[in-house]
């Protein structure tokens, strides 16, 4: 478990979208008590917040619900028979999700590995069998998903996102990940513990900034990944309408 | 650049906030309210299939949970001992031989298909063999019953040794032998003493609760270890 932290949280003011745990410290207690109900509302809140990071971590489609049902199996059996109230629940839940994706991802890696050197050393591999029964592609196509390696149109965004980390102060990336999931302003500048307005301003500067550093990135890019970067937004602004109908994010950060 | 322009802009600040998302060592992302916020945010983005399926699945994770839980305390609160066990030093029913078998600190034995059911009475078999007792349990009345079927798998496994504790008081979670109104005998988990109910339970998903009266009391022993041969 990545952060378990056994003093229970009494000033628990987030809350969560149920009246009868209207925060996270209820829900663990009642977890603690093996209250069923609890049980499934556990699963009911967070599924769908540890599915999307099991997607962001390149957990397989296929995988991510059994990924995330075990986890959450995990979570609730070490709780209960530890008596253990983590502090923060989400960060604890997600952290764990982390810790556990890498781990999933380096033995993929690791049985990769003993695959590929079966290949090349079948004589004296343990895995002489499995790669004799194979073929070349049925064992790549099988192969999980590397952290990082991904779609080239992805590429040039990834390495300009690394770029601004280095660039952006911790505030302003705080705010660019919120506004990348349509928090709406006024709950960034709760988040932030700043006023509104003063939010606003922070991000009229944030989009000058990026856009300044995102004209830098893109002088510096060879004309191929450039060509990657427009095709990009070419798709965006295909995509971004219908984004716009379905989740409706609040625009008021747009123009300012 | 054109490319750059508010819309631009807006796409960009987007897509670059996800992609520091999924960064993997990313402390900004542990956010207690912005966690939050986001699972409220994709839990009312659903339709309302989604939500029916995750109800279903939420219901299944529950009752599954809560199996292992109860499978991990009864594998702790029964660990497996070594069998040992002789011939009887006489012939006799069950009824006859517990007093015998305990002044020699014994259990008798019974091939009896518990968990399946055979409709025999307990007290009329015959035994021929006897388990002799660890030393830290204390002196009580104590039969031994062989286990049949998978309905208590994991914790007990067909032609697993049982010892039954014939005068202990049933509470809630203990295993317990009964005698179901068809005269079967059961090794079940009590799930629950409600009123004047009794539900006994199965480790195995695929077999359902069997509720029966608590009095008369079904309740012939309660479980108290479980040996194998190894």
């Amino acid at each position: 478990m990545a952060e378990s932290d056994n003093t229970a949280r009494c000033d628990d003011d987030a809350a969560i979208a149920s009246a009868r745990y209207p925060t996270s410290a209820r829900l663990v207690a009642a977890i603690l008590r093996a209250d069923e109900a609890a049980i499934r509302q556990l699963f009911l809140l967070y599924s769908p917040l540890l599915t999307d990071q099991a997607r962001l971590m390149n957990i397989a489609p296929e995988d991510r619900h059994e990924f995330v049902t075990t986890l959450l199996d995990d979570v609730v059996l070490h709780l209960i028979e530890h008596q253990a109230s983590p502090r923060n629940f989400s960060r604890y839940l997600v952290a764990s999700l982390r810790n556990r994706a890498r781990n999933w991802h380096r033995d993929s890696h690791r049985r990769l590995d003993a695959t590929e050197r079966a290949y090349d050393e079948p004589a004296t591999s343990p895995q002489r069998i499995v790669a004799e029964c194979h073929s070349d592609y049925g064992i790549r196509a099988s192969a999980r998903v590397a952290i990082g390696s991904d779609s080239s149109a992805r590429e040039p965004i990834a390495k300009l996102a690394q770029r601004l980390s280095r660039e952006l102060t911790r505030e302003e990336q705080v705010m660019l990940i919120r506004l990348g999931r349509h928090v709406p302003l006024r709950e960034v500048a709760e988040h932030l513990g700043v006023a509104y307005g003063t939010a606003r301003v922070r991000l009229h500067r944030l989009r000058d900034r990026l856009r300044k550093l995102a004209l830098e990135y893109t002088r510096s890019l060879k004309p191929d990944e450039r060509g990657e970067l427009e095709r990009f937004f070419r798709r965006a602004e295909v995509i971004l309408p219908r984004a716009a109908a379905t989740r409706q994010p609040e625009k008021d950060y747009g123009n300012v | 650049m054109a490319m750059f322009d508010d819309g631009a802009i807006d796409v960009l600040m987007s897509a670059v906030g996800r992609e520091s998302e999924s960064a993997d060592e990313n402390l900004i992302y542990q956010d207690e309210r912005f966690l939050f916020w986001l699972a409220n945010d994709l839990r009312s983005g659903l339709d309302h299939d989604d939500r029916s399926r995750d109800q279903r699945q939420a219901i299944d994770f529950a009752r599954r949970t809560l199996t292992s839980l109860k499978v991990r305390l009864a594998e702790k609160r029964l660990p497996r001992r070594q069998l040992k066990e002789r011939a009887a030093s006489i012939r006799a029913t069950l009824a006859h031989a517990v007093p015998a078998a305990s002044r020699e600190r014994c259990a008798t034995i019974l091939d009896l298909a518990v968990a399946a059911g055979g409709g025999r009475e307990l007290w009329d078999e015959p035994c021929d063999r006897w388990l002799e007792l660890p030393e830290d349990l204390p002196s009580a009345r104590y039969v031994a019953l062989r286990v049949a079927g998978d309905s208590m798998a994991p914790v007990l496994g067909p032609r697993e040794v049982i010892l039954i504790h014939l005068d202990a008081a049933p509470r809630v979670d203990d295993l317990v032998v009964a005698r179901l109104p068809d005269q079967s005998h059961v090794v079940k988990r009590v799930a629950s003493m409600r009123g004047s109910t009794m539900e006994l339970a199965s480790f195995n998903p695929e077999y359902e609760s069997i509720f029966v009266a608590r009095e008369p009391s079904p309740v012939v022993g309660t479980v108290i270890a479980r040996f194998t041969r190894e």
